[in-house]
């Protein structure tokens, strides 16, 4: 063996050192991203924003001719949802008539609103992780349209994750099934208010806990954000799908399946984070 | 091979990769393009093309959709290195070739990847490990012949056996 090949030995193991001492620095996601990173992303989004939203108009064309047989299967079943859905809505009408009523009073007496919700950022996904493992993935706004870290990111059927690094135009996503953060939920029936936190882990399933061990949970109960951590309150989580009981009985554990299909997103919300000046 | 165009290979890679490719997962796999460019750039071209080949797509994977910096482009390097030390005596033109390369490489991605995660403490499914596994495996396999053989009939004018 020569020198200069004993010399690039151990420069690998050097960099190899270095590297994983970046890796740790960066776990869990930075606040802010280094200049080099945010020039290259605002050079490789547009480009990837062209050819995914190609992508999506292809598929958007290809799958409802590829899926046409289970078209009569989901329309009888939207029919059968859109007919419970129009008996609840009967009472919820009647109920928002008194909740117009309580939240003048509320306004008489000054409380803070912390429900509403109205400076959303819409966006679309646009390249998603390469990987096999994790549902990472990048959406085409970030810090100039006031999407920050930790921001909450969701659609039409529920919570789906955290910003987790931004850029300038851009931002890097990760699903509530992969992040080691919790999530505290409450049920979304009305006669029940039963709190507990849930973590992302394994099989695409969220395992939690409920506060009160007592708590009366239903395999099929929905379950939504109820505001106590990063997310704000009221967004659907997902559905209990089991309730295992501790052999102590000290803890009501639940597994949820998230609402929402990791695997097929496109159009997106994101709810950016609160900051200081605000609260 | 000019340095600049396996950059822009491994660039049009990963815009694929992360775009157009997302439609076509089976089972949710997706096959890693860039793991099977790491191993035919190595194998065929040589170690030098196999590393930059390597630095350049884990670079990119790495800064836009990974959970922490560093982790592709090391496993990348790793397996650029030792495919690319015994490239001379491969025997190129046999299939069997980029198969075994590629399965063993996309075995030891895995594992190397394992093992980060599981230093940092990062939350992986265990449950989804068998299945990503073998068919990543075989995916990864069948779409590195089909690169390997054209790559091959681009410098040595013939095909695989």
């Amino acid at each position: 063996m020569n020198y200069d090949g004993r010399w690039r030995k151990w420069l690998i193991v050097v960099l190899g050192i270095l590297l994983l001492v970046i890796m740790g620095i960066t776990m869990g996601g930075r606040s802010n991203i280094t200049y080099v990173e945010r020039l290259t992303g605002n050079i490789i989004t547009p480009i990837n924003k062209v050819f995914s939203s190609m992508g999506n108009f292809v598929s958007g064309r290809v799958t409802p001719v590829l899926e046409v047989w289970n078209i009569k299967d989901e329309n009888d079943s939207l029919r059968a949802e859109n007919e419970s859905l129009k008996t609840e809505l009967m009472e919820y009408t009647l109920d928002s008539k008194e909740l117009a009523e309580l939240r003048e009073l509320r306004d008489s007496l000054n409380y803070l609103d912390r429900m509403r919700i109205d400076n959303y950022v819409s966006c679309s996904v646009i390249s998603k992780d390469t990987g096999n493992w994790y549902n990472m993935f990048l959406i085409d706004a970030g810090l100039s349209d006031g999407v920050t870290k930790n921001s909450t990111v969701m659609n039409g059927d529920g919570l789906i994750g955290l910003v987790y690094e931004a850029g300038d135009n851009w931002a890097k996503v990760i699903s509530i099934i992969d992040n080691n953060s919790s999530i505290g939920f409450e049920m979304r029936r009305v006669d029940d208010d039963f709190d507990g936190l849930i973590t992302g882990s394994v099989n695409s399933v969220i395992k939690g806990q409920l506060f009160d061990p007592q708590a009366e949970v239903i395999v099929g109960d929905k379950i939504m954000t109820s505001g106590v951590g990063l997310y704000p309150k009221g967004i659907l989580i997902g559905e209990i799908k089991e309730v295992i009981i501790d052999q102590n009985e000290l803890l009501k554990e639940v597994v949820v399946e998230p609402s929402v299909n990791f695997k097929r997103l496109n159009k997106i919300l994101v709810i950016p984070a609160k900051t200081n000046d605000n609260e | 091979m000019k340095t600049r165009y396996i950059f822009l290979i491994a660039l049009i890679n990963f815009i694929f990769q992360s775009t157009w490719l997302q439609f076509f997962r089976l089972n949710g796999v997706l096959p890693n393009t860039s793991l099977i460019l790491v191993v035919v750039f190595g194998a065929l071209y040589g170690k030098k093309e196999g590393l930059y080949m390597a630095l350049f797509a884990g670079v990119f994977q790495d800064l836009f959709l990974s959970k922490v910096l560093g982790v592709n482009l090391l496993i990348y390097v790793i397996v650029a290195w030792i495919i690319g030390s015994f490239e001379e005596s491969l025997f190129k033109d046999n299939f069997l070739t980029p198969l075994v390369l590629t399965a063993v490489s996309t075995l030891s991605y895995h594992a190397i990847w394992l093992g980060i995660m599981y230093i940092f403490r990062s939350s992986i499914d265990y449950n989804l490990m068998t299945r990503v596994l073998i068919l990543e495996t075989i995916i990864n396999g069948i779409i590195s012949i089909f690169l390997y053989g054209n790559v091959l009939k681009r410098i040595y004018g013939y095909g695989l056996r």
